[in-house]
């Protein structure tokens, strides 16, 4: 495929960098004398406004619409609780100029004229700054907080997230005219007028995070960004690669879907420093009562009666789900443990500092200058875009990447030095907004051509999953 | 003696945060209307909170076709960005256009989507109250973020407007907003009783002939303040009636006004509230000044809108639990 580059001719490729904000996941220490509130909006504001002094193309919120359980009581031991996302959102466009702001928002337990309205009133309010990453959500588990209750199964969740945004994106199409509309499909039966008044940024910026074959498709045929866990420049490599060859049938250039792993960064003054600050970093990370916790969602059972700072437990994992609410990582367990075992028994581990070696893994780890270098490698070599940064601490995880690396990467001609004019989609070096028939139109013919050629199956039937990633980190 | 003064504030970002900074250390509250065919509300709202120090910010809500769960958590957000001055009015929709726009349920007669209000207000306050406010405990020696004895499951049934229960299990995923319970404000309409009854701050529109201030003065509880709605003053003439009419309204029970200007002229109408009205309402007796309403906020947060309103710290539900 021929390379298509939205930097500068002659110029290396460019580093883009984003923010997450650190809160609900087993990598924020709150333990830290540094750790501030998870909810003050002022935690908030410290880190939108750190991430738009350092030309950062966005600030990115998860989401989570029911607390996570453990063994059928509420997950004590992460950050527990967050803000409505878009009401923070909107706030922090009042504090800022040009970062974009992107919230996670579940296509799920949401209604799409509601969702295409509060993301066109941040679009307005901060000059064409929105962004939504776009997540669907299985489960009764989260059901049970929602009148819409009930959930989907895994094929129409991808299906109906595809009507969701295409019909999100029909509205603030007609949004530049009258804004009447009407839509009726096998998910939503709506007409109705929306708020008249062109967004700013043509369309807020739409992420997707899936991982699956079928959730790579949806990415393609929807998304603008891809929020990844391929952290790792190898398996970054491979993903982005993989992902920007299926483009082209879908009429897109590779330069339209843009690739951000979501990565941490450790600094030190000397290689060593930085090392030794890994190292305590992931002592932080992973306390007693978060390994124990850490195992027994592996295993699937109680093993509060083993030490942490003993061997991993001598026993068989059980076959039911004791977590709810997150995310699962590993689909084959006793093969993981046995990995482990074997890990755990060559380099003598304690079951605590097992789950340190396999959970904490920080990608980035060097003085300012090596993480710079290795940031632009990854970025030269197509293993990502941009990196959305995972700060530890709250809020002020990236204060110091902002003061070191970011003068580093601009002095490797890799960065920008002011932001570019323009909404967001300049930021982050997307191509213009399209129209919903647009997208639609690109994916049936995709999909009709892919259909006649392998016969193969629709999107929305669940793809063969990854197989299991080595880095546990929670990111979504 | 010091009568309350809110005015509407309709979502225009042009007009809006001069209005909002032009009212704030000012009047008490603007209320941010929404009926679907503007910007969201609660986002605008939420917006406004950090441009702003003083003035109470109250989003509108037609809460029949929304999310209760999202309604809780996002106001309890607005509280946070806004220190302590959100409020929120919930309100209904019942026209086929509204119901339309969500393609979820068909439209219900105003009563029935007014029973749903009621009992949707509750799930709101259910999912505030649901962490206590000294829920995190960051307990290094049992390495525990929060003390998860300290949060409720609000395990609350509804019905819709269309005769439908759902459920909402809890706990909420935002921590105990600052204020506890930020007022809730409802529009007394024929055949609210339930959801005006469940309001911390009742509205009063005598001009449609079917609510009169007696009435609710007698049917709610008397720490309940009603603001009467009026449209704003264009002139000094009609300011020096509004004087006249406050005084009257105040004898008739009310506690205060709701001004309602349009958005082309919020921005004209809030210089008058400040330059004008209410310099006028404090030569008659009827408002202290500025400084002396803020501090009615009392203790160390004077803008506290619940403090502003008069209303007493709201105390969980679930506080002996």
């Amino acid at each position: 495929m021929p390379e298509f580059d939205s930097s500068i001719p002659g110029q290396p490729r460019q580093v883009h960098l984003a923010a997450h904000f650190p809160g609900v996941n087993n990598t924020t220490v709150w333990s830290d004398p540094a750790s501030g509130s998870h909810i003050e909006f002022d935690s908030f504001a410290h880190l939108a406004q750190t991430a738009e002094a350092g030309l950062f193309d966005f600030l990115f919120l998860a989401e989570g619409l029911r607390l996570r359980e453990h063994q059928g009581k509420i997950f004590d031991l992460d950050v527990v609780g967050r803000p409505n996302t878009t009401a923070v959102l909107s706030a922090l466009a009042a504090v800022t100029k040009r970062i974009g702001l992107a919230g996670t928002l579940s296509s799920t337990f949401n209604e799409p004229f509601d969702i295409a309205r509060r993301l066109a009133t941040i679009d307005h309010l901060s000059n064409g700054r929105a962004a939504w990453n776009v997540v669907t959500t299985s489960n009764a588990f989260t059901g049970e907080n929602f009148r819409r209750g009930g959930y989907l199964d895994y094929a129409d969740r991808y299906r109906r997230a595809e009507d969701f945004i295409d019909v999100a994106r029909r509205l603030w199409d007609t949004a530049a005219g009258d804004g009447s509309f009407t839509h009726a499909s096998d998910f939503f039966d709506i007409a109705g007028r929306f708020p008249a008044g062109a967004l700013p940024g043509g369309h807020p910026v739409v992420f997707q995070a899936g991982d699956s074959d079928s959730g790579r498709d949806f990415a393609v045929g929807s998304a603008d960004v891809i929020f990844t866990r391929h952290s790792d420049p190898e398996s970054g490599r491979k993903f982005y690669a993989d992902v920007k060859s299926r483009l082209a049938s879908y009429g897109r250039t590779e330069d339209s879907l843009k690739i951000y792993p979501g990565v941490s960064v450790i600094l030190g003054d000397t290689p060593a420093e930085a090392a030794e600050r890994s190292r305590e970093v992931a002592s932080q990370q992973v306390s007693e009562a978060g390994a124990i916790a850490f195992l027994e969602r592996v295993w699937d059972r109680d093993l509060s009666a083993f030490d942490p700072n003993g061997p991993l437990p001598d026993v068989p994992p059980a076959g039911e789900s004791i977590s709810q609410g997150r995310v699962k990582h590993i689909k084959n367990a006793e093969a993981t443990i046995a990995s482990w075992r074997q890990l755990a028994e060559a380099e003598n581990l304690t079951a605590r500092e097992l789950v340190i070696r396999v959970s904490t893994r920080h990608s980035y780890v060097g003085t300012p200058h090596q993480v710079a270098t290795d940031l632009a490698e990854a970025v030269r070599t197509k293993a990502a875009d941009g990196f959305i940064l995972v700060p530890h601490l709250t809020p002020g995880g990236l204060d110091e990447v902002v003061e070191k690396v970011v003068p580093e990467l601009q002095e490797l001609g890799v960065y920008r030095t002011e932001y570019p004019d323009g909404s967001l989609r300049e930021s982050i070096g997307l191509p213009a907004a399209r129209t919903a028939a647009d997208w639609a139109a690109a994916r049936r013919e995709a999909r009709s051509t892919a259909a006649a050629e392998t016969d193969t199956t629709e999107i929305g039937v669940a793809g063969t999953p990854d197989a299991p990633t080595r880095e546990l980190k929670e990111v979504g | 003696m010091s009568v309350i003064i809110a005015t509407t504030l309709n979502p225009d970002p042009i007009s809006g945060p001069a209005t909002a900074k032009t009212l704030d250390g000012h009047a008490d509250f603007a209320l941010v209307p929404d009926d679907f065919t503007g910007y969201d509300a609660l986002e605008f709202a939420s917006w406004l909170g950090p441009l702003t120090s003083r003035l109470g910010i109250v989003p509108e809500v037609r809460a029949t076709h929304l999310e209760p769960f999202h309604l809780a958590t996002a106001s309890a957000t607005l509280d946070y960005a806004a220190r302590a001055r959100a409020g929120l009015a919930v309100g209904i929709s019942f026209t086929p256009a509204e119901a339309a726009l969500f393609g979820r349920r068909g439209p219900a007669p105003a009563p029935a989507a007014w029973a749903e209000a009621a009992s949707v207000i509750d799930v709101i306050r259910r999912l505030w109250d649901s962490w206590d406010d000294d829920a995190i405990i960051r307990d290094e020696a049992t390495d525990r973020y929060i003390d998860r004895d300290r949060l409720h499951y609000i395990e609350a049934q509804v019905q819709d407007s269309t005769g439908v229960d759902y459920s909402v299990l809890g706990p909420s995923i935002t921590p105990r907003p600052p204020q506890g319970h930020p007022p809730i404000i409802v529009r007394a309409e024929a055949g609210n009783e339930a959801a005006r009854g469940a309001a911390d701050v009742v509205l009063a529109d005598e001009a449609a002939g079917t609510i009169s201030l007696e009435d609710l003065r007698t049917e709610l509880d008397p720490g309940v303040p009603v603001l009467t709605v009026l449209p704003a003053p264009t002139n000094r003439a009609e300011v020096a009636e509004l004087v006249s009419s406050v005084r009257i309204l105040v004898e008739r029970g009310a506690s205060g006004v709701l001004l309602t200007a349009s958005a082309e002229n919020q921005l004209d109408f809030s210089v008058r509230i400040v330059s004008e009205i209410l310099p006028a309402l404090h030569a008659a007796g009827l408002r202290d000044t500025p400084e002396v309403v803020a501090a009615l906020g009392g203790g160390s947060d004077a803008s506290d809108l619940r403090g502003r309103l008069g209303l007493a710290p709201a105390v969980s539900l679930y506080a002996d639990v």
